[in-house]
């Protein structure tokens, strides 16, 4: 580091400060304007991807016919959302299904609603419009897998206790408070699609606790810098994530949390 | 202008406005698109004469499948048991007839000296009550000798059949796991269980006369 500072004193002395800033300013100013032009590009390359990976299964005369017209496109979504969601009825595990049309957001398991509530407040990335009517369609035509959760509750709080000795040791009362659920809810599912959905508490969050919850919010953030500015440096294209956000009761995210295996399937039906 | 383009103030502003890009870098394609959004429209005007029929059929593909989705929840009775509540639902008909507080698994890990060890969770999915029995006797399992600090006594002694803790009837739902009654009314609504599901007295006895064996329940 030392000799670093003198290489570059040495540089200033030569050059003068002035010089050294405009150099300096303008090596800056064309790094914004390389990262501007990259991630402009990152959210096409993720529709070119998603396009490419449409070719498995492409739609049918009828069904490009009916796309057409807007109401024919709305039935071909119900019933894309439908397929998927029989098909995530023949898993023998809790799945999750989402429906942005009407705000629903229910567990599932073979079929069978096991819980249902209505989204607060939703909204999805400008990705999703502007994706082509047939990639939106294929992708919701089958269920996907969670790859990985993140999230600020613990998803089964595992008590440790070891056996007592003798009945002298055994406690009076074996009885604990659940302390978490005391803490803010934010939830973020990735899909193996590389697609986000962030479930998160939509009031409530005390004054305790939006440290907790800021801290949460601001290592997402710090994490998704990091990774921009890693492909950037590497002259790759930023990865671009689209997302759906919901707010819900914290209540309803710890259930949701709770209730789900590892890696649940999930249906979606997107605007 | 000279002002501002001094190499010092230059410098600033730059570093500034990088740090601005830099923060706000990963949501920079959300507005480019919402931009594109704007100038985009979707145009969709009826193109084909077709159309009509193809949406009728569409719609009866759509109808079809919410029928094989309706088949799949059960018309007999069935129970939704709510681990992260402790909380259940009974529905017969589709209709539901009851709900209350119920106890479900404490989750703790118990270990031993010797390594052995239990985890007390109630099992999550679809289970099936495979037997009903009425005044059930509870076999004490050897955790239950351990976490009291007692002697583990051999299989089948006197002192691991116990009467009157389970409640007046119990359903299995195979694994060992059964819903029963409790001694612990006021602990009801809490996670408290070894991984059985625990019911108030009214309400076991509502299930245990609604549920039949081969009936569902859905623990999530």
């Amino acid at each position: 580091m030392g000799k670093l500072r003198s290489y570059f004193q040495i540089i200033v002395r030569f050059l003068g400060t002035g010089l050294v800033l405009k150099i300096l300013s303008g090596m800056m100013l064309a790094f914004l304007m390389y990262g501007f032009i990259m991630l402009a590009i990152s959210p096409r390359q993720t529709i070119l991807i998603s396009e490419t990976n449409d070719k498995v299964r492409s739609l049918t005369p009828d069904e490009r016919t009916l796309m057409a017209d807007a109401e024919g496109y709305d039935l071909l979504k119900q019933k894309a959302y439908l397929i998927s969601r029989v098909a995530c009825a023949n898993d023998d595990s809790i799945g999750l299904t989402m429906d942005l049309s009407s705000g629903r957001i229910a567990l599932e398991i073979k079929g069978v609603i096991l819980f249902e509530r209505a989204l607060i407040e939703c909204s999805a990335s400008p990705y999703f419009k502007k994706m082509p009517d047939s990639s939106i369609l294929m992708m919701t035509a089958s269920p996907h897998t969670v790859s990985m959760f993140r999230s600020t509750i613990v998803k089964e709080p595992i008590v440790e206790k070891m056996a007592p000795k003798d009945t002298s040791e055994v406690e009076l009362t074996d009885f604990r408070i659940d302390t978490s659920y005391r803490e803010p809810a934010f939830l973020v599912f990735v899909l193996d699609n590389g697609m986000e959905i962030v479930l998160k508490q939509y009031h409530g969050v005390s004054f305790r606790d939006q440290f907790k919850y800021g801290s949460f919010i601001f290592r997402e953030k710090m994490n998704r810098i990091g990774h921009v500015l890693y492909a950037l440096i590497r002259g790759k294209v930023p990865p671009y994530t689209p997302r759906i956000t919901a707010e819900l009761s914290a209540k309803d995210i710890r259930i949701i949390y709770r209730a789900l295996p590892q890696h649940p399937r999930v249906s979606l039906r997107i605007l | 202008m000279k002002r501002l383009l001094h190499p010092r103030l230059f410098f600033g502003l730059v570093l500034l406005i990088s740090l601005v890009f830099v923060f706000f870098s990963p949501q920079l394609p959300d507005l480019d698109l919402a931009l594109a959004n704007v100038f985009r429209g979707k145009h969709k005007s009826m193109q084909t004469e077709g159309i009509e029929a193809l949406k009728t059929a569409t719609a009866g593909k759509i109808g079809n499948l919410s029928s094989t989705l309706a088949k799949l929840t059960p018309k007999s009775a069935y129970m939704l048991i709510n681990t992260t509540e402790n909380h259940f639902e009974l529905y017969k008909n589709g209709e539901k007839i009851r709900e209350g507080y119920c106890s479900t698994g404490s989750l703790t890990r118990l270990r031993t000296d010797s390594e052995r060890e239990w985890v007390f969770k109630t099992p999550k999915g679809r289970m099936t009550v495979q037997s009903k029995v009425t005044s059930p006797v509870w076999i004490k399992p050897d955790w239950a000798f351990i976490e009291e600090g007692l002697p583990v006594p051999p299989a089948n002694h006197p002192s691991r059949y116990e009467k009157g803790v389970l409640g007046d009837y119990a359903l299995s739902l195979g694994r060992g796991y059964l819903i029963h009654g409790t001694l612990y009314q006021r602990l009801l609504g809490m996670p408290v269980t070894h991984g059985c599901v625990r019911l108030g007295d009214d309400d076991l006895e509502a299930v245990y006369k609604t549920l039949t064996t081969g009936s569902k329940v859905f623990i999530f």
